[in-house]
């Protein structure tokens, strides 16, 4: 019953910390004195794309796409799948499924209470997700790379 | 004097489940629930199995060779060790941990404690169960009690049956009645000398008491009783970088001339610097090891210790170091049979004192040609640059036939999925 106390306290304590001691921006270049430097009042910062296509590294993997295209969500043979284990399955999501042992990409619906995985493909029947069905959401794709050069 | 509950800390222990096998599983949906083996390097011995191969009772540490057969009758999937593939995976494991208990260390590739308030610590771990097994994709067992040694007896039990285990009365009563031998850091000779005082079990342990288990065993035994007692004994102080680093491998086949040993003793110079460096820690010593049979026929060891100054973890200052000492062990009479090279005393760059004779300039740009170094091979794979003592003939090098891919740290090994 005690328990949240303290916590609740060293939260607070680190609220009033974040508010007395505002954050110090980190320059460039070595204080001198004089001029400065035109444009060395930016923050430095460069742009990655790892961090604008992977959230949370700890449950992202790297996979490649081999197959039929997926046109409508421009996925195609050779692509690098950016797969988030950690993201939630939404209806429409495109999905890494593991499927009677084999990792397939899908898109994933939800119709009611089914849970189905949806090819583009009219040659495969849509394959409805339940326990001990053998079929188990892998990860979520949430990124395509393709290298054009 | 009254202790109030929420304050006592309790210690966990993540413990992954058949690792290398859950790891092998990951990109290999077809293998679950399928019997799977790992082999320790050179193909030698079963390193891990699978729930299925156990079923099958074949046992931990078995040779290759015993059990061919029944691998091919049984139908058992058999990987070499991929450990580029556990150590990414085994980042990723103790990573997770972190996010949810920052007060943790890792005890070993598989392994991890985390320390949490005793009223916390279910929610705690089913947290952290459940979120490696989501994110991550491996199975693990959890355990908790007062101590480290708790937390591990806890973890085996949740091992076989419920995933988590937590100290409770009833838990304890068990524990009292459990041998010594299934303690953790209770080794045969430990056992032995206190079975000769009728001391075999826990609850034997608890009622001798910290001064007799002191005369006995000395300061372990004191510890031993704190820790079973439920009062932490062992360093409360957070590891969490690597004491030592070690690699060495036994030759696939016995090898002669000394090119072929300075390959391979620039091999695990390589390896071990660069997982010093990962840890942003420098070496005190390295220590290597060459075992051989001489012009005679008779096998010897040399083990030798070198001192390091300035501490390093530079794998060209390193290599220059092994191979000057070593320099009188490259015969072209001698068998060589394993090598092994072992970083020790590693701390921080910073807690180094300085020399007078140092020249800091000179290990500065060291220290940018190494980033230089681990920055091409982690793009274009390890091996790409290294030194030329390291010529990667890898005539040295032992079996690994069934080996998976690089999976999660080579661009061209990446798994295959079929888009449908």
């Amino acid at each position: 019953m005690s328990s949240p106390k303290p916590r609740r306290r060293s939260t607070s304590r680190a609220q009033q910390k974040s508010l007395k001691k505002p954050a110090i921006p980190l320059y460039v270049s070595a204080v001198a004195a004089g001029f400065p430097l035109p444009g060395d009042d930016a923050v430095e910062q460069t742009l990655s794309i790892d961090q604008y296509l992977v959230q949370n590294p700890v449950a992202t993997f790297f996979v490649r796409a081999s197959g039929h295209s997926m046109e409508g969500v421009h996925i195609t043979t050779g692509d690098i799948l950016v797969v988030d284990r950690s993201v939630s399955p939404k209806s429409g999501a495109i999905v890494v499924a593991a499927v009677f042992g084999e990792l397939v990409v899908k898109r994933l619906m939800k119709k009611g209470s089914k849970t189905l995985l949806v090819s583009e493909h009219t040659d495969y029947e849509p394959i409805v997700v339940e326990d001990g069905s053998d079929c188990v959401i892998w990860g979520v794709v949430t990124g395509v790379v393709r290298k054009l050069a | 004097m009254k202790k109030s509950n929420a304050q006592s800390a309790f210690t966990g222990l993540v413990d992954c489940n058949n690792f290398f096998v859950s790891c092998e599983r990951l990109f290999r949906p077809d293998l679950s629930h399928k019997p799977v083996l790992v082999l320790s390097a050179n193909d030698g011995c079963v390193i891990s199995r699978s729930k299925e191969v156990k079923d099958l009772g074949i046992p931990m540490g078995v040779p290759h060779f015993e059990i061919r057969d029944r691998i091919k009758a049984e139908g058992i999937t058999v990987f070499s060790s991929n450990f580029a593939l556990y150590r990414d995976i085994s980042q990723r494991v103790m990573q997770t941990v972190r996010s949810i208990a920052p007060d943790s260390e890792v005890y070993s590739i598989d392994e991890a404690f985390f320390h949490v308030a005793q009223n916390d610590a279910e929610a705690v771990a089913h947290t952290i169960k459940q979120r490696i097994e989501q994110w991550v994709g491996i199975p693990v067992s959890i355990g908790v009690g007062e101590t480290k040694t708790i937390a591990k007896h806890m973890g085996a039990f949740a091992k076989k049956h419920t995933g988590i285990a937590i100290i409770s009365p009833e838990a304890r009563r068990a524990l009292q009645a459990a041998s010594l031998r299934e303690i953790w850091g209770v080794g045969r000779k430990t056992y032995e000398k206190l079975e000769r005082y009728g001391v075999r079990t826990v609850g034997d342990v608890l009622r001798a008491g910290p001064v007799h288990m002191r005369t006995h065993l000395g300061i372990l035994g004191e510890q031993l009783y704190f820790e079973l007692v439920g009062v932490a004994a062992t360093s409360k102080k957070m590891r969490t970088h690597h004491q030592s680093i070690m690699s060495s491998a036994s030759f696939g086949k016995k090898v002669t001339g000394a090119t072929t040993l300075e390959d391979a003793l620039s091999y695990h110079v390589a390896q071990v610097a660069e997982k010093a460096r990962q840890d942003e820690h420098v070496a005190h010593d390295i220590s290597f090891s060459i075992r051989y049979e001489d012009a005679d026929g008779a096998t010897r060891i040399h083990t030798e210790r070198v001192p390091l100054v300035p501490p390093t973890a530079s794998t060209a200052h390193l290599t220059k170091v092994v191979l000057k000492a070593a320099r009188p062990f490259f015969r072209n009479s001698f068998l060589y049979k394993k090598v092994g090279v072992v970083l020790s005393n590693m701390t921080t760059p910073e807690a180094t004192t300085g020399s007078l004779f140092l020249d800091t300039d000179t290990t500065r740009s060291g220290d940018v040609l190494m980033k230089v170094f681990d920055a091409i091979n982690t793009k274009h794979g390890r091996g790409s640059v290294r030194m030329a003592t390291e010529q990667r003939t890898h005539a040295w090098k032992g079996k690994s036939g069934f080996i998976s891919d690089a999976y999660t740290t080579s661009w061209t090994a990446l798994p295959q999925v079929a888009i449908e």
